[in-house]
């Protein structure tokens, strides 16, 4: 594995060759909004479209979770077009999320938040229209709950309970605005086979997938 | 009884099993034929069918779900009728054949009659727009659908069809032929042409031809079977793109039927430039009555000697070709999500780089490419590269096939040179008074009547080959609605500014038709969809909100201050 050295906003930063700019960021302490991405996923989906960076030679931005680094990359995370792109994929995931943190179990440990103070902008965002979806929420399992309509579809309780802990009780059901992370069927999670790992919880960038006792 | 069910679908399982492979890529096929037989995928069907793949049912029901043809929830009907809602459709009056439909059969939109004899749904365009409103049953297809004829339709499934007046295949119009379409007897020639070259050679021809793409995106096609061809892998694979999805696109159906022989020599020539033993047609769903005469052709070509072992006598050169269906999902028309849907997945487009090229169907080297294109290739293998580019311009050479729907006086299938201006192609379509004209379809541009002299081409307004004439009495609050609605239903789902972004210009679409959008919002939506033309991953959320820019910045006037109707 070779060493590289790469720039990030002026700061010189060392790296694997080949390893997801995200992560390098991350690593050093450089922010870039993300909710989809997760470290151990050789393949990342690169869905959410929050974590995008300019790169000089690139004519337009890139999302910095599928980007290989290289030796003498320079990265800017900050500039006018990646921040326009970024609020925009925040406000979209807004207007169709509940923001009520007063009364969400994640409130202070949620990527939504911390992209938003990162974005300088407010979570109760007006520029779209609300278009949320009032599905109900599912209280069935005895560890956590699952509200579907916090879910940000970024698919990262899918992959854990699935390849991670071979298990695979979680999965996408339809396509487009309709879909949605649900076990066969559509049963509530309590009654589908589940090893109580926990996993899928853990990784819920979001309030969707709680711990009931983490719930106030 | 339960368990005498539950063997005898293993044992239907374990049949098709043998007949489409154990691998995940057969599932969908398994799917289809289930489905055909229990009229929908029952809990039960889709948990046996998982085990029989050794995958975990919540796969299965992810794919069932994705495929607006799969059903999960209730049975069909034995005769689905699936009239188009697509704006050429619309245009043509279906709104009038779909009351009529309601009035006879008793039941609405999404309903199943009580005795389960037909069940009612809209589906996207079917590929039919100049012989609108166009509807499917199962497998037949009807075209110019009146309300007055519904009753005979419908009396016509009663009796299985074993008496009708309505033919099986609709033949398609073709209103001005050239080079590509006049040329029919040329099959083989292509072929034997190519196979008496080496690779490099043949490639070479192409090359000089400088044809590109002929499904939309335009990528020079020498350039992706080069890549393809040096790419390092003893499995490579040739597929043929025959979605023929976009809005307002019916010229592959066209050449499918008729120019079958074309098509499969090119393929067979691309196979050969890469070093591929394999190929697939994914042909869409919507074309399922061409199923049965496509495969026929293949063993035709088969029992010929054009395809199999040794083509040709080239000792070494094999190549089958196999035929898929698709199941009703317009972004398995991108080929990465048409890839994902062979290996017996969600269409949901990959991230590029990787290209196909190098890692595309089962992880290997393989090129995705229209139908036109295959055939247009093995005329130019057949007649060389100066008789292909001697047509067109520079940089878009060669004839195109359009397909021109709507306000016209001769809609149908028109080959011409790239390059003519839209004024001159609706002169020729009798379309002259036309306020403003659809090129690429639902994800192409709206151009507006001062701008008719702007050109046909990669270099200017390009297309796949639709092109949609709005005459001067249509309403584009309408037409935007309608292209819009076709995104929120075919988007795959999976990132975020398509999924959400395409709900959102459709909402702002209803505010305008309520005549409640004030102009700084109208432009919020602007800015929106211009970072969706920038932020999605793939082709389709990428190209959606064109329309819907094009349309509202030309026709502001027309839009704004509209007084609600009362309904
Ligand atoms: C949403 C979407 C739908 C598409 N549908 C089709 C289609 O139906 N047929 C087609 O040939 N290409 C379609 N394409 C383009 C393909 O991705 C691909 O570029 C093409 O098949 C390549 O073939 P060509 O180079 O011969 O044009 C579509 C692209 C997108 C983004
Ligand atoms: S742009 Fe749309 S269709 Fe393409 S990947 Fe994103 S959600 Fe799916
Ligand atoms: S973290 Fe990169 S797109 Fe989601």
């Amino acid at each position: 594995m070779k060493t590289i050295t790469l720039t990030i906003d002026e700061k010189t930063v060392e790296a694997t060759e080949g390893e997801m700019l995200l992560w390098v960021a991350l690593d050093n302490d450089i922010y870039i909004p993300n909710l989809c991405a997760l470290k151990a996923r050789p393949l990342p989906d690169a869905n959410c479209r929050l974590c995008w960076v300019d790169i000089e030679g690139r004519s337009a931005p890139v999302t910095a979770c599928n980007e290989p680094v290289y030796n003498g990359m320079v990265v800017k995370t900050g500039t006018e077009r990646v921040v326009r792109l970024q609020q925009t994929a925040l406000e979209l995931i807004l207007s169709t999320h509940p923001v009520d943190c007063g009364r969400c179990g994640k409130n202070k440990r949620c990527e939504l938040q911390k992209i938003a103070r990162h974005l300088r902008t407010k979570l109760k965002q007006k520029r779209l229209r609300d278009i949320s979806k009032r599905l109900p929420i599912d209280s069935s399992h005895s560890l956590f709950s699952y509200d579907p309509n916090k879910c940000v579809l970024c698919g990262r309780c899918i992959w854990v309970c699935k390849e991670e802990q071979k298990v695979g009780t979680l999965h996408f059901a339809y396509r487009g605005f309709a879909m949605v992370v649900t076990a066969f069927g559509g049963a509530p999670l309590g009654e589908a086979d589940c090893t109580m790992c926990g996993r899928c919880v853990e990784v819920c960038p979001v309030g969707s997938l709680i711990f009931k006792n983490a719930e106030k | 009884m339960q368990i005498i069910e539950r063997e005898k679908l293993n044992q239907e399982i374990e049949d098709l099993k043998s007949q489409y492979g154990s691998s995940r890529a057969a599932l969908i096929e398994i799917l289809q034929n289930l489905q055909a037989k229990y009229g929908f995928l029952s809990g039960l069907v889709m948990q046996e069918t998982a085990h029989a793949l050794d995958i975990h049912p919540a796969e299965v029901e992810g794919v069932a779900s994705f495929y607006s043809f799969f059903r999960t929830e209730e049975k069909q009907g034995k005769y689905v009728i699936r009239l188009c809602q697509t704006i050429s459709c619309d245009m043509a009056g279906k709104d009038r054949v779909a009351q009529q439909l309601e009035n006879e059969l008793g039941i609405e939109f999404g309903e199943t009659t009580k005795d389960g004899m037909f069940t009612l749904e809209y589906t996207n365009c079917l590929g039919m727009c100049d012989q609108g409103p166009a509807l499917m049953i199962n497998d037949r297809l009807f075209a110019k659908v009146t309300p007055e004829k519904v009753p005979q339709i419908i009396a016509d499934c009663k009796r299985d069809f074993v008496k009708t007046d309505f033919p099986q295949i609709v033949p398609s119009v073709v209103q001005k032929k050239g080079p590509i379409t006049e040329n029919e007897a040329a099959v083989g020639e292509g072929l034997k042409a190519a196979l008496a070259k080496s690779r490099v050679d043949l490639i070479a021809v192409i090359r000089e031809s400088n044809m590109r793409g002929r499904g939309g995106a335009g990528f020079p096609t020498a350039v992706k079977w080069q890549l393809a061809g040096a790419a390092k892998s003893d499995e490579k694979y040739v597929v043929c793109n025959a979605d023929e999805g976009e809005p307002g696109t019916f010229k592959d159906r066209y050449l499918l039927y008729e120019q079958t022989g074309l098509l499969v020599d090119g393929m067979t020539i691309a196979a050969y430039a890469i070093g591929a033993r394999k190929g697939y047609i994914y042909l869409r769903g919507e074309y399922l009555y061409l199923k049965q005469y496509l495969e026929d052709f293949l063993k035709k070509r088969n029992n010929e000697g054009l395809l199999g072992s040794n083509i040709l006598g080239k000792d070494g050169f094999s190549f089958d070709i196999e035929l898929r269906m698709g199941i009703g999902a317009y972004v398995c028309g991108e080929e990465t999500g048409l890839i994902e849907s062979l290996e017996g997945k969600r269409g949901e487009p990959r991230n590029r780089p990787p290209f196909p090229v190098d890692t595309g169907f089962g992880g290997k080297p393989t090129i995705v490419n229209n139908v036109e294109t295959f055939v247009a290739a093995a005329l130019i293998c057949a007649k060389g590269a100066n008789w292909f580019n001697q047509n067109g311009t520079q940089n878009s050479s060669g004839t195109k096939l359009f397909s021109v729907s709507g306000d016209c006086e001769k809609p149908g299938i028109y080959e011409m040179p790239f390059g003519i201006s839209i004024a001159q192609l609706l002169k020729e379509v009798g379309g002259e008074d036309a306020k403003a004209v659809q090129v690429g379809g639902a994800s192409g541009w709206c151009i507006p009547r001062k701008d008719f002299e702007r050109k046909i081409a990669f270099e200017d307004v390009s297309t796949g080959g639709s092109i949609m004439v709005f005459g001067p009495d249509r309403d584009m609050l309408q037409v935007a609605k309608n292209f819009m609605e076709f995104f929120v239903e075919e988007s795959c789902g999976q990132c975020t500014p398509c999924r959400e972004g395409n709900v959102q210009l459709l909402e702002g679409l209803e505010m305008l038709e309520e005549g409640c959008c004030s102009m700084s919002y109208l432009n919020e939506l602007l800015k929106l969809g211009e970072t969706m033309q920038i932020a999605s991953k793939c082709g389709l959320g990428q190209a959606s909100p064109n329309a819907f820019i094009t349309i509202i910045e030309n026709f502001k006037d027309e839009i704004l201050g509209r007084v609600p109707t009362t309904v």
